[in-house]
């Protein structure tokens, strides 16, 4: 599979860029949570840059890692769970080499795990058994 | 193999860098989580030289020692040049607004590794990567 031109983004956003809402903005929704269903579209965009994104990469540089996390912080934001499942033993191995941290994130080894996981996150506070 | 030259000047070229890394590394011998350890630094410093220097090179040699083979890495650009090199070798510091991970993190991925910077002129980085 030769990796064609792979779409990143040229500079890296923040998360009220990503969601094409000022600095300010951002912090009153943050506030109310007051996120809609426009900010859902806009993190569908995010989310089909990072469908590219895994299709090319057999690494978890760091660069990978930070778009990883936008996208998990950004999707918590919305209100939903995140669990990260499937990261491969040589990749874990070398996220932690590089100093790479899922902190807050939930991770399991399969998506079996991760669903668990987040049904039983859903009968405490969200976080399952991280963050408290 | 004798020498063989990527030119890194953009995401693809980073991706190139990797995958020409892997190649080259299973002939002398490397395998399994190594070469993924090793992809993953590889790709560090490509997108360092991407992000900070716009253009660079890197080049890879077989080497022998002590009856090993292994991986040389050298990665060149003639960009900005690193001014403190002991504070960029720190976990945490960047100059953008990177995680700072990315040179302390090649460090540990990698067996050998040695950078050398001049301001103004650019930076070299050689690391190496043995078999087991």
């Amino acid at each position: 599979m030769p990796p064609s031109a792979t779409h990143f983004p040229d500079k890296f956003l923040t998360l009220a860029e990503m969601m094409n809402i000022s600095e300010q903005e951002f912090e009153r929704r943050k506030q109310y949570q007051q996120f809609g269903p426009e900010d859902g579209a806009h993190l569908q965009k995010l989310a089909s840059v990072s469908e590219n994104f895994t299709y090319a990469e057999d690494v978890m540089d760091s660069f990978a890692a930070r778009i990883l996390r936008a996208i998990t912080v950004m999707t918590r934001l919305m209100g939903a769970k995140v669990a990260i499942a499937g990261i491969q033993p040589e990749i874990a191995f070398s996220m932690v080499q590089l100093g790479l941290r899922l902190e807050g994130t939930m991770t399991s080894l399969d998506l079996e795990d991760g669903i668990a996981m987040l049904k039983a996150a859903d009968k405490t506070n969200g976080l399952g058994n991280y963050g408290r | 193999m004798d020498v063989e030259l990527i030119i890194v000047a953009s995401d693809a070229g980073v991706m190139n860098a990797r995958q020409k890394g892997r190649e080259l590394a299973t002939t002398v011998g490397i395998s399994g989580s190594d070469l993924t350890l090793m992809a993953t630094a590889i790709s560090e410093i490509a997108r360092n030289i991407v992000q900070y220097a716009g253009q660079g090179e890197i080049e890879f040699h077989s080497v022998v020692r002590g009856g090993k083979r292994g991986l040389m890495i050298i990665a060149r650009d003639r960009g900005p040049g690193i001014a403190d090199i002991a504070q960029a070798m720190q976990d945490g510091f960047s100059t953008s607004r990177g995680m700072g991970l990315g040179l302390p993190g090649a460090r540990r991925l990698m067996d050998d590794f040695k950078i050398v910077s001049e301001v103004g002129k650019g930076t070299t980085i050689l690391m190496v990567k043995w078999e087991h």
